[in-house]
Order: C-alpha cells, then sequence, then structure tokens
C-alpha cells in the first residue's frame, strides 16, 4: 500500500512536470499565431500628447522635469561653456516626413531661439559641442549625409558630404577626440540585400541603383532572393537581387564585392577642421549612438536586425559597443559574438551567410539590448553626486513592431543604464504603469520615445530628448509633429 | 459500453477545457510581469551564484525577456515555473526559443540562471554597494 502511494505521488510529480511543460510546449507553439503587441500599435489615434512628469518612474531621490515641448522631431542636446542646452529638430522621419532641420537654443522658459536652418536632408541625428563649434551628423535620406560644423552664428562650413546614406540608415554620432569627429554611418539594408522592405521604406523608388558598399575587399556567397519587381509595372515580373549589390542584380561565384570608402555599417573619422577621412572600424549594422567614457574608449550602440525583407533575420538584441580601431564587427552574419546564420526565424529557415570568409571573429560586445528596443543615445555619468558615475545611460526609442518584426508586449520606450564592466542592464527612467511601454500606449503622460540623453557639463543632471509620438499603421510609421518633449533628470540630495 | 465512451469524452472535454485555461491564464500575464521603482544604488547579489546568474541572464536571454519581461519572448519571472523546469527549457529550448547546449553554457551557468530567475521572481533587489 505503502509502495503504491510512494509511486503513485512520484507519477503525480511527473504528470504534473509534464502536464506543465506540455502548456509551455502549446504556448511556445502557438507563437507564429500570437499577434504582435508593440508600443506604436494603438487601438486609437492620440491627436495631442499628454506631459506628466508624474507618470514617470524615477530611482528614489530623482526628480524629473520639463525643459521644453511642441518640438518636431528633436534627436539630441549639446551644452555650450555656459551649459546652456542646444537641441537639433531633425528634419526627417521614418514615414517620408520631410521638414527643415533646426538647431535651436533652448531658453530658461524653454521656448526656442533658432542658430541655424540645415536644408532638407535630415535626419539630423546627433550634434555635440566644440571649441565653439556645433558638429552635426545630418543623415542625408535625399541628398547622402553630412557632417556640419556651425558655429554660435549660424555660419555653417561641410566638413564631409557623400555619405551613403540615401538608405534605411542615416549618418549618426557625432563625437570629438583627439582633434576627430567620430561618426556612424548605417547600412543601407536590414541585412546586405536591398528587397521590398526599402521600398517600403521609400527611398528604393529614389534610388533605384543604391545598396551596401563593404569598408574593405570581402568574397561574398552567390545567394540569390527573389521578390516582386517594384520597379517595374508588369505585375508578373520578378527581381532577383543578391548580396552588397542593386536591386535585381545579382554576384557571380567567387565574386569579391572592393572595398570603398565611404562605406555604409562602419565608424569613420574626420579632423575637425576639416580633411581626409579615414576608416576607424567596420562590420556595424546602424552604429546609432556614440559617446565617449571618462576613461577616453568611444562606446557605441548598435541597431541589430530586424525581421523584413529579403533576409529576415530574427531575435538579435541591440548592442553596446567599445570601439577597437580597425576591427570587423560582425555585420551582416554575426550579432556581436553569435552567427545570426544559426538562428532560426520562426516559420522559415535560418538566414544563409552572405560572407564567404569573415576578416576576423567580431568582438564581444558590452552588453545586449531588448530585441528591437531601439537603443539610441548614450550618455556616460562622470559627477557622484549624480550617482552610477561611470555607467552608461541609453535612451531607448521602443520597438516600431509589426514592421520590424512581432513583439508580445512593448520593448524599449524608457532609459535604462549599464554597467560596463559586467554588462547589466538595469531601468533609470520608465512610465509608472503595471506594463511597459510608451505614454500613449499606457494613456498616461509620461516618456514616449527617448531617442537621445545627454549630461550637462557639470554633470549633475540628465537631459533626455524624446522624439514624441510615432504611432505603426497599416501604413508604416506615423510620426507627430510637435509632439517631442525635453525632459530634465536630477538627483535632489546632491 | 456507451456510459464508458461518454465518460471518456467527458473527461477529454474537462481536460481539454482545462488545457485552455491554462493556456489563456499563461497567455495572459505573459504581458504583466510586476514593475517595480528602478534600483536608486548600484547592486550586487548575495551570492557569488546570483551574481553569475545575473550577468549570464543579461548576457543570454535580457534580449528576449527584457527584465525577464515580455518582448520578443514571454515573461518568464511571473510564473511559479520551479528551478528544474527553468534549467530543462534552457537546454532544450521550447518553441521558438532556441536551446542553449552545453558548448554555450554549462551546467552550473544554467543552474546560475535558474536561481536568479527564482530570485527575480520573489521580487528580491539585491544588496547595495558604494559607487
Amino acid at each position: 500500500m505503502t509502495t503504491f502511494l510512494v509511486n503513485s505521488n512520484l507519477m503525480k510529480g511527473h504528470l504534473n512536470i509534464i502536464l506543465f511543460l506540455g502548456i509551455l510546449f502549446l504556448v511556445s507553439g502557438c507563437y507564429r499565431i500570437m499577434s504582435s503587441d508593440g508600443g506604436g500599435q494603438l487601438s486609437y489615434d492620440p491627436d495631442r500628447r499628454n506631459i506628466d512628469p508624474a507618470d514617470v518612474l524615477l530611482p528614489e531621490g530623482y526628480e524629473i522635469e520639463v525643459v521644453a515641448r511642441d518640438l518636431t522631431f528633436p534627436t539630441a542636446v549639446t551644452f555650450d561653456e555656459q551649459g546652456t542646452p542646444y537641441v537639433i529638430e531633425a528634419g526627417y522621419s521614418y514615414g517620408e516626413v520631410f521638414l527643415e532641420p533646426k538647431l535651436l537654443r533652448v531658453e530658461p522658459d524653454g521656448s526656442r531661439t533658432t542658430i541655424f536652418t540645415g536644408e532638407i536632408n535630415g535626419p539630423w541625428n546627433g550634434v555635440t559641442y566644440y571649441n565653439e563649434h556645433f558638429f552635426i551628423s545630418e543623415g542625408g535620406e535625399l541628398k547622402g549625409g553630412k557632417i556640419l560644423k556651425v558655429n554660435k552664428e549660424g555660419e555653417a562650413e561641410v566638413l564631409v558630404d557623400g555619405l551613403p546614406s540615401l538608405g534605411d540608415h542615416h549618418t549618426n554620432g557625432p563625437v570629438i577626440k583627439e582633434g576627430y569627429v567620430y561618426f556612424g554611418q548605417g547600412t543601407a539594408t536590414n541585412s546586405g540585400v536591398v528587397g521590398l522592405d526599402n521600398a517600403e521604406f521609400g527611398w528604393l523608388y529614389r534610388y533605384e541603383d543604391f545598396h551596401d558598399i563593404p569598408c574593405k575587399d570581402i568574397l561574398v556567397n552567390p545567394l540569390t532572393f527573389e521578390t516582386e519587381n517594384v520597379l517595374t509595372d508588369a505585375s508578373d515580373d520578378i527581381a532577383v537581387t543578391g548580396p552588397f549589390s542593386p536591386y535585381n542584380k545579382t554576384v557571380e561565384p567567387n565574386q569579391v564585392i572592393e572595398g570603398a570608402l565611404p562605406c555604409t555599417g562602419a565608424i569613420m573619422r574626420i579632423p575637425v577642421d576639416g580633411g581626409d577621412l579615414e576608416l576607424v572600424a567596420w562590420g556595424f549594422r546602424n552604429p546609432y549612438g556614440m559617446a565617449v567614457a571618462p576613461d577616453g574608449e568611444i562606446y557605441i550602440t548598435q541597431n541589430s536586425y530586424d525581421v523584413r525583407g529579403s533576409r529576415p533575420v530574427w531575435g538579435t538584441g541591440d548592442l553596446l559597443w567599445k570601439l577597437e580601431k580597425n576591427r570587423w564587427y560582425g555585420w551582416p552574419d554575426y550579432n556581436g559574438s553569435h552567427k545570426i546564420t544559426n538562428l532560426e526565424v520562426p516559420g522559415k529557415d535560418s538566414p544563409a551567410p552572405v560572407m564567404a570568409q569573415y576578416p576576423e571573429e567580431p568582438p564581444h560586445p558590452v552588453a545586449t539590448f531588448g530585441v528591437h528596443s531601439s537603443s539610441n543615445g548614450i550618455s556616460f555619468s562622470t559627477n557622484k553626486n549624480f550617482g552610477f558615475n561611470g555607467q552608461a545611460f541609453v535612451a531607448q526609442f521602443g520597438d516600431m513592431a509589426p514592421g520590424v518584426g512581432k513583439v508580445l508586449a512593448p520593448v524599449g520606450f524608457k532609459v535604462v543604464r549599464v554597467d560596463v564592466d559586467s554588462g547589466i542592464v538595469e531601468e533609470f527612467a520608465v512610465n509608472k504603469a503595471v506594463k511597459n511601454g510608451p505614454a500613449t500606449w499606457l494613456k498616461s503622460g509620461g516618456l514616449e520615445r527617448p531617442v537621445s540623453v545627454s549630461f550637462n557639463p557639470s554633470g549633475d543632471a540628465l537631459y533626455i530628448v524624446d522624439f514624441g509620438i510615432m504611432t505603426m499603421t497599416d501604413k508604416g510609421p506615423n510620426p507627430m509633429k510637435k509632439s517631442g518633449v525635453i525632459w530634465k533628470v536630477t538627483k535632489q540630495d546632491q | 459500453m456507451e456510459s464508458n465512451e461518454a465518460g471518456s469524452i467527458r473527461r477529454t472535454g474537462i481536460i481539454f477545457l482545462l488545457l485552455c485555461i491554462l493556456f489563456l491564464g499563461v497567455r495572459m500575464s505573459s504581458c504583466s510581469a510586476p514593475k517595480t521603482a528602478p534600483l536608486a544604488q548600484v547592486v550586487e547579489m548575495p551570492t557569488e551564484s546570483l551574481q553569475q546568474g545575473r550577468v549570464l541572464f543579461n548576457e543570454y536571454c535580457a534580449s528576449c525577456h527584457p527584465g525577464g519581461m515580455a518582448g520578443v519572448g514571454l515573461a518568464i519571472i511571473n510564473k511559479p515555473l520551479p528551478e528544474d523546469v527553468i534549467e530543462f527549457q534552457i537546454r532544450n529550448g521550447i518553441g521558438v526559443m532556441p536551446a542553449f547546449n552545453d558548448k554555450m553554457l554549462s551546467d552550473e551557468e544554467v543552474e546560475n540562471i535558474a536561481e536568479y530567475l527564482v530570485y527575480l521572481r520573489k521580487g528580491k533587489k539585491g544588496e547595495k554597494v558604494e559607487h
């Protein structure tokens, strides 16, 4: 009888575990039929933005306030010698909205004074102040990327132009180090192949021959990707496209794609007073945020792959890199130290390798962020009174699901901090709610889409640039003008 | 005979119903991990294994389950999974979640991650350290 009871209990225990695993399997197996629930996928059309600092959750002892509001697509803040903040409005947003980009001084009452207005060739993705000049990364969606140097009187010069920014990703950064302007250049495509996703962005119709350019010679596999040919009127016309090639062009077996400068997916630099362009490192996807750490090293955030286009890639978290000169960082076959060719795309095969030979094994990333979190602007805490001295603060713009791929809950929409020694990521500023998401998704007045962060020169305040509302519709991204905000976080007991 | 068949059909129906309820329960809870205030200081875990688990979680798991919450994957700190089941899932992968073999993670590392996840689920935060 006792034996029977013991056996019976053991059986029940095993059955419970089997049942639990069965349920897990059932749930996981249904992933493909689960709908996406991204932060931009709203069930209503927000007609205005609510702003309420009380809706933002911060560590105990910190406070947040609004510095400026009603900005249109703000992307970055910098400070002059006196600590006066300046903000840039990008002048372009996904969703094909083209405006004039602007450099604005933010007055104490939150109003703005225009310092310089650029030509319609955004997005301006970054600005930094150095030696009485503003250095601006001009995204260059229409005419190619540039690095601009602007003085306080609004006189501008172009340090470099013709950067390959006509595609998915643009010219980013910049930071100044040892007399050089370092900047990032994003890739033309998601994973090396021009396809229908690029037509949906809009640029393929403008620049039919645009494609990724490697920084050094690479040997590629003769992969072919078939799509409907969107550049012809015939409904049954097929386009066959190879990697690192224009749309509807293929590569031959053993073909070497010649490297060039400027190139896509790279960090490059140029002297602050102008001069020759130099390659620093390559093999990035979209190196967006850049910052110089207290130890003088440059750190970079990278937006990783999306589940879109002819070569979709699933499950790759955004990355934080430490910049090492002359290294190759793995795109388009790695994410961090992991080969994406081992990552099965739900319902599809794993991506085939594009490159037949690799220059080296990519470095190990400093930290990994949420998949589709769009981890963007970065700044380091250097003031012990503010706290977290030496840690990196990163703005997470938040997912653009379902365009970038499916998420089961909103990802990002907050500011996190990173211990760059251990790679541990912790939340710093996030909306108050049971669930995570942007303010419009939560129907609150908190953070919407933090796109960059910057400590002021004294390091006692963290400025968060909040791009504003961008919903995701059947037609793609739908950004709202005059919904951007600059927030300021301070510690009360310093 | 008919009575036995009817009973069997009834039992099958009840099991199916229970599975549906459990499925919906897990699905509904997948996105609602509890949110707590961000940490106001640098913390360390009370044991070396928990600290190791925290670092490994950030490297291998957090991209799909940021902070243990739902993202590309389901939330994993709002379900009463025992450590053994978590370890089984890490090793074998289920559904779209990839398996992490012993070349990627040692047995000890898998145990550390499972221990850390259970610790997180209990709402513990760690111990303050100077910074």
